[in-house]
């Protein structure tokens, strides 16, 4: 009975939280729930305009979350009577949106700076003229402000404007998932991370959940039953999914950076050293279980009462959540960002839940099948644990390697592929009448273990690429380009000063730690290129290293909305932030690329 | 033991209960609140004159005692251009029922989309009358698109902020379809 309950509510929570909002027709009548507290106009968009020197000013657009102004009904004039002319007006290029009607259309969704510029002195008000709608299906009229321009304090606006410009946080265009969030549709937002759950799903992080939930299941004799097999498996992804969300919203109400706080040398530490353990008991060399007094305790406790091991499979995809978080940490960001923002935290939650629930998917699929997609016990199944033994080591170099010296990773990548192909026979003589699949795996193997003899040489030859280990043998040292020299930036206020110094010259801030992969990989693959290098000379190169996560490391990523590094932000030759701010990884091509579009 | 997990089931069971049931009441409220008599100066409307595309006047007086369809609308509001197909569909399946399009928008832009998307109604431009009428009629945002259903007798039955669907229109009206 009790087990029927708890299947029931676990239905309920499913089927009326979750599709709740996926739900089409629903979705409109949350669009009609809410339409009567829209926004005024006023709120949804606001405009202010300041002087930038003597013959440019500059309007900034600040747009509320799901809100969107139209590009080609930004109008801005000079009022009838005034003196000054208006030369050009700079406008971004904006968002495109599909118009059944009109066809595609460039629209703002974020805050959005115009760039004005005069023939000569500018006047003292201009005229603005704007139109946008909200993403819940209202448009608002168009509205015509008169904004006045203080041309006196123009020498002294040309210094208090650095500042302003920057604090309004341009928010990146590229960031898809806090977009997707401000965008403000539920089924949006609950298909999204349902599909980055799932993509996550592919990656090593959640391997080791797979093994601990076949033991769950074997072991508690479930995979006689696929319905009790499946009820298994989905209280253990419901616990690992509401711990998920629970963690996210708590962090991103205390405006804590879980991504940051997630990658301190002593949780990547942890992380690997739980994936070492887990990797050793896949290797067989010991059960990997709590000591057997504990179990007793906790067996006996959950059997006293019927849906018992529900329970304790729902903690234990609880704890099991800690062990997919060093893989998360990214996605996460954009979700953190929205929360603490604004503190939506039913919206915000929400899509946590639905990216852990597409995390959880494959293993609710190992349930429904009741155990029949997991490989039966033999041989088979001793290799298969073998790699994923080789495989969770594998995740544990990776997380560690940020803590780890370029040669020490070398080292260990290469002990990766040395040791098994050894142990898969690399080394040893095929016998005479060798089966053509033992053939196969031996070729397999000697490529592994010659590929891990290149890993070794490169380690010691200071190569670049994992995937080119022999590069700096084969070429000469030439052609390696010298490092990037870039000035260090300790606080907002030093940057400013900074900024100002760059006498008109566009400056590149990046942020930088020490934890940080992509940092590293930009470094070794980005800046030391030659195209790249060729792109930022002219400029002002700035750095900020965020490693130990002071407050003044906190105010400076703050000010561009940035939740960690990586993150690069340009400024032109007037000290304005520039949008995009790149967010994440770009190799030497994109990033080359990006530079291009911001017409530095 | 037994009875400890019962307790915690039965609690949870509560909480989901009592969320369910309280999403279903702010559902509920959101729509009684539209049903309650919304407020409106109606006189306000059947005072105006608008023309149409082609310049003919309009005096809004001869539509009175029908029930009636007043939809404001503009061309640069994509929800409004989502919804008129529906509108006129509905238009005219029922021609017992008054159905005026009212544009916040300029006479040349409307002339334009009705070329491309023709509707069985007739548009009238409100470029500058518009945004008064809308206050009038409980619209003090000005927001697009805005539909108002009026019974024969002159009194405002409903209002729609954002699109409207055929079924909504129908059921304020109590129509069958």
């Amino acid at each position: 009975m009790i087990k029927r309950i708890f299947l029931l509510m676990v239905w309920m929570l499913l089927s009326v939280n979750a599709p709740l909002y996926a739900d089409g027709a629903f979705s409109r009548l949350l669009t009609q729930e809410d339409s009567q507290d829209f926004l005024p106009v006023d709120e949804a968009f606001q405009v202010r305009a300041s002087v930038v020197d003597a013959h440019q000013a500059e309007v900034l657009f600040t747009i509320a979350p799901g809100h969107y102004l139209y590009r080609s009904r930004i109008a801005v004039t000079v009022p009838e009577g005034e003196t000054g002319q208006l030369v050009e007006v700079i406008l971004p290029a904006g968002e495109e949106k599909q118009d059944p009607n009109f066809g595609p259309q460039r629209v703002f969704h974020h805050d959005t700076v115009a760039q004005i510029r005069f023939a000569e002195v500018p006047p003292t008000t201009l005229t603005v003229r704007y139109q946008g709608c909200s993403e819940k299906g209202l448009c608002y009229p168009p509205q015509t402000k008169q904004l006045t321009l203080n041309a006196a304090v123009s020498s002294a606006a040309a210094s208090a404007t650095l500042p302003v410009s920057a604090s309004p946080a341009t928010v990146p265009d590229d960031d898809v998932s806090s977009a997707l969030l401000r965008g403000g549709q539920w089924w949006k937002i609950i298909l999204g991370f349902l599909g980055a759950g799932l993509l996550l799903s592919f990656t090593p992080c959640v391997f080791p959940m797979i093994p601990i939930l076949s033991g769950i299941i074997i072991g508690k004799q479930a995979h006689t039953s696929r319905a009790k097999a499946f009820s298994l498996s989905l209280a253990y992804t419901l616990g690992m999914s509401l711990t998920y969300t629970l963690a996210g919203i708590a962090a991103g109400f205390s405006g804590q950076l879980l991504s940051t706080a997630l990658q301190t040398p002593l949780a990547l530490s942890i992380g690997a050293l739980i994936f070492v353990g887990l990797s050793f008991s896949m290797f067989g060399y010991y059960e990997l279980k709590l000591p057997s007094q504990i179990e007793n305790a906790f067996f006996q406790w959950s059997t006293r009462f019927k849906g018992g091991h529900l329970f304790s499979d729902f903690f234990m995809g609880a704890i099991s959540a800690l062990i997919i978080s060093p893989c998360v940490a990214a996605p996460l960001a954009g979700a953190l960002l929205y929360i603490s923002q604004t503190h939506d935290w039913v919206l915000g939650g929400v899509a946590l839940f639905s990216l852990s629930l597409g995390m959880g998917v494959p293993l609710l699929l190992i349930g429904a099948s009741a155990g029949t997609l997991l490989p039966k016990a033999g041989p088979w199944m001793n290799a298969v644990r073998q790699v994923f033994g080789v495989l969770m080591l594998a995740v544990a170099v990776w997380v560690i390697s940020p803590l780890l010296s370029t040669s020490v990773q070398w080292v260990l990548w290469a002990s990766l592929c040395i040791v098994p192909a050894v142990h898969w026979r690399a080394m040893d003589a095929l016998p005479e009448n060798a089966q053509p699949i033992q053939r196969v795996m031996k070729g397999l193997a000697v490529m592994l273990l010659i590929y891990g003899i290149a890993l070794l040489v490169g380690a010691w030859s200071g190569a670049q690429s994992v995937l080119y280990p022999l590069q700096s043998v084969a070429t000469t040292a030439t052609s390696v380009a010298a490092p990037t020299r870039f000035q260090r930036v300790h606080s907002v206020q030093e940057l400013n000063t900074l900024i100002a110094n760059a006498a008109g010259k566009p400056v590149m801030l990046d942020f930088y730690a020490d934890w940080c992969v992509a940092c590293k990989e930009y470094e070794q693959f980005v800046f030391s290129q030659p195209a790249v290098q060729q792109a930022l000379s002219g400029m002002v190169l700035l750095q900020a290293d965020v490693t130990a996560n002071s407050q003044e490391d906190a105010a400076l990523l703050k000010q561009f909305g940035l939740f960690g590094p990586p993150g690069i932000v340009f400024f032109n030759g007037q000290g304005q932030t520039l949008s995009p701010i790149i967010k994440g990884y770009q190799d030497a091509q994109q990033f080359v690329a990006t530079l291009q579009r911001l017409h530095l | 033991m037994h009875k400890t997990a019962q307790v915690i089931m039965a609690m949870l069971l509560i909480v989901l209960v009592g969320g369910g049931a309280y999403g279903c009441y702010r559902y509920w409220i959101s729509q009684s609140s539209q049903a309650d008599a919304p407020v409106g100066n109606v006189a306000a409307l059947w005072q105006a004159t608008l023309n149409d595309v082609s310049g003919k006047a309009y005096p809004l007086a001869q539509f009175q005692g029908k029930p009636a369809i007043i939809n404001f609308w503009a061309t640069w509001c994509e929800p409004c251009r989502d919804e008129m197909p529906e509108i006129s569909a509905l238009a005219k399946a029922h021609p017992e029922i008054v159905v005026l399009g009212l544009a916040i928008d300029e006479a040349q832009a409307v002339h334009e989309f009705t070329t491309t998307t023709p509707v069985s109604y007739p548009l009238l431009i409100a470029e500058n009358e518009g945004m008064a009428l809308l206050e009038a009629l409980g619209d003090q945002k000005g927001v697009l698109p805005y539909t108002v259903i009026l019974s024969a007798d002159g009194k405002l039955l409903h209002t729609f902020f954002g699109r409207v669907t055929r079924q909504m229109l129908e059921k304020a009206l109590h129509l069958t379809p």
